[in-house]
């Protein structure tokens, strides 16, 4: 290559990085423009990473299946899109007990449920409350572990199960429980993937342990909607639903309602 | 090796310069790693069959390494086919040191490298495919016969990516396979021509 030419090129390049790094908002606003054009938002990356991801696993037969599924003519828009919002909602709308956010200086939208698990059984109700709404189980399979006091599957320490769950096939739909909105869709280290939907009438479901997300942060969703998939991402001994029905600041046992 | 060896079209420099100014940096490289493997799986084996590689030409259709000796049919298939085997061996890799240290990026690049591996591997020319397929038949086939067979399943690859891409574009999937078909196609019938011994990305 001659040499006025790679000149060119090392000026070229150090004006680029000069503009990326004085005006960031340039280059990210080209960035989702080109995005817009060449994915329409489709989160072709977290696609493309759970395929990575799935290889050492030997799940890959399962993501390219998905990936059939979802371009196949009557598959969702973002079946398969393994779409992961990255910042984490806040929940202190959903419980409304103000201790809940005491001592923990790490704030984590789920902060408040976990500390509920150690000592806030309080903020748990016996009640059956008729909800005004029509509603449906989120995912097919059998009760393997119900709401209330239990040995925990991990450590073995006595404590509060704040849900349901449903033991069900990696890969299996989650579905909405009722008409709502996605309030949050995010990644914890207990919970693993984690849906929170808000109903009409103050009342929440949590959807944990997803392998995959299909729905986003803000989007509409409709009771019995596909939302996700079953996994045992986070803390988890095997593939299951983790379940959680919240009416007014209280979790209820969901078991009444699926 | 002298500067004369590495070339560059200033088509690709400004594409280049254009990905740099708009991508995240770690999304490039999560491209640029699996592709530099892929390359080096060429390289490689170019050099254990005791080829001379005389240059490297980036090009919009991808990196062309010129080689010149003769080492037989199996030769060229074999070197076509190091890349995207280098390529799966990179993703492989890269998974499962994503799972034991849980690194996102190294996911990508896994994810990246294997459909970069696959697609690579289609029947049609300017992908090592094509070049695989045309080594293996022509000296069952003839070469004239091994071109005609390399450019029917090139057109044949090349229509079929695009239609999937249009359908996926009114899908509302965006345009990218169905721009991947597009280079694919106008890049099929530059090719074939002369079709001279070298690979390409």
């Amino acid at each position: 290559m001659r040499e006025y030419k790679i000149y060119l090129i090392s000026v070229l390049f150090v004006c680029l990085t000069a503009v990326k790094l004085c005006f960031p908002s340039v280059p990210a606003r080209l960035r989702q423009e080109s995005a817009d054009i060449l994915y329409s938002g489709m989160e072709y990356s977290q696609a493309i990473q759970a395929m990575g991801r799935s290889l050492a696993h030997g799940q890959l037969d399962s993501q390219l299946v998905q990936v059939l599924e979802y371009i196949s003519p009557d598959g969702s828009p973002r079946a398969s899109g393994a779409i992961q919002a990255e910042e984490r909602p806040d929940r202190s709308t959903l419980v409304e007990n103000p201790d809940a956010q005491s001592a923990e200086e790490e704030s984590s939208p789920l902060d408040d449920a976990r500390l509920s698990e150690q000592k806030l059984p309080d903020r748990v109700s016996a009640a059956l409350p008729h909800l005004p709404f029509e509603y449906t189980k989120p995912a097919i399979g059998t009760v393997s572990s119900g709401f209330g006091y239990r040995e925990d599957p991990l450590d073995g320490e006595a404590a509060f199960h704040y849900g349901t769950d449903i033991a069900a096939h990696s890969g299996d739909s989650v579905l909405a429980f009722a008409d709502g909105t996605v309030a949050a869709a995010g990644t914890d280290e207990g919970y693993g993937n984690y849906y929170i939907i808000d109903h009409p009438e103050g009342v929440s479901t949590l959807y944990a342990h997803l392998s995959e997300f299909v729905v986003r942060e803000g989007q509409e969703v409709e009771k019995g909607q596909l939302i996700g998939y079953v996994g045992q991402s986070g803390k988890a001994t095997g593939p299951h639903l983790h379940f959680e029905l919240i009416c007014q600041g209280n979790y209820l046992n969901p078991e009444y309602y699926i | 090796m002298n500067r004369e060896h590495f070339g560059m079209s200033a088509a690709t420099i400004l594409l280049a310069a254009l990905i740099y100014f708009v991508a995240d940096l770690d999304k490039i490289l999560a491209i640029l790693v699996p592709a530099l493997f892929h390359e080096l799986g060429h390289v490689f084996t170019l050099r254990l069959l005791g080829l001379r590689i005389s240059g490297f030409r980036a090009e919009l259709k991808g990196l062309c390494i010129r080689y010149s000796g003769y080492t037989g049919a199996l030769g060229h298939a074999l070197a076509a086919a190091a890349g995207p085997l280098w390529g799966l061996i990179y993703a492989m890799a890269a998974s499962l040191l994503a799972s034991r240290y849980g690194s996102t990026w190294l996911e990508l690049s896994a994810g990246v490298s294997l459909l970069l591996s696959l697609f690579n591997l289609l029947p049609a020319l300017p992908l090592d495919g094509g070049r695989i397929l045309y080594a293996l038949s022509s000296p069952f086939f003839g070469e004239a016969a091994a071109n005609k067979l390399v450019n029917i399943s090139s057109l044949t690859v090349g229509t079929a990516l695009l239609i999937l891409g249009i359908y996926l574009m009114f899908k509302g999937c965006g345009l990218a396979l169905a721009l991947a078909a597009v280079w694919l196609l106008a890049y099929t019938g530059t090719e074939h021509r002369a079709f001279r011994p070298r690979e390409i990305i």
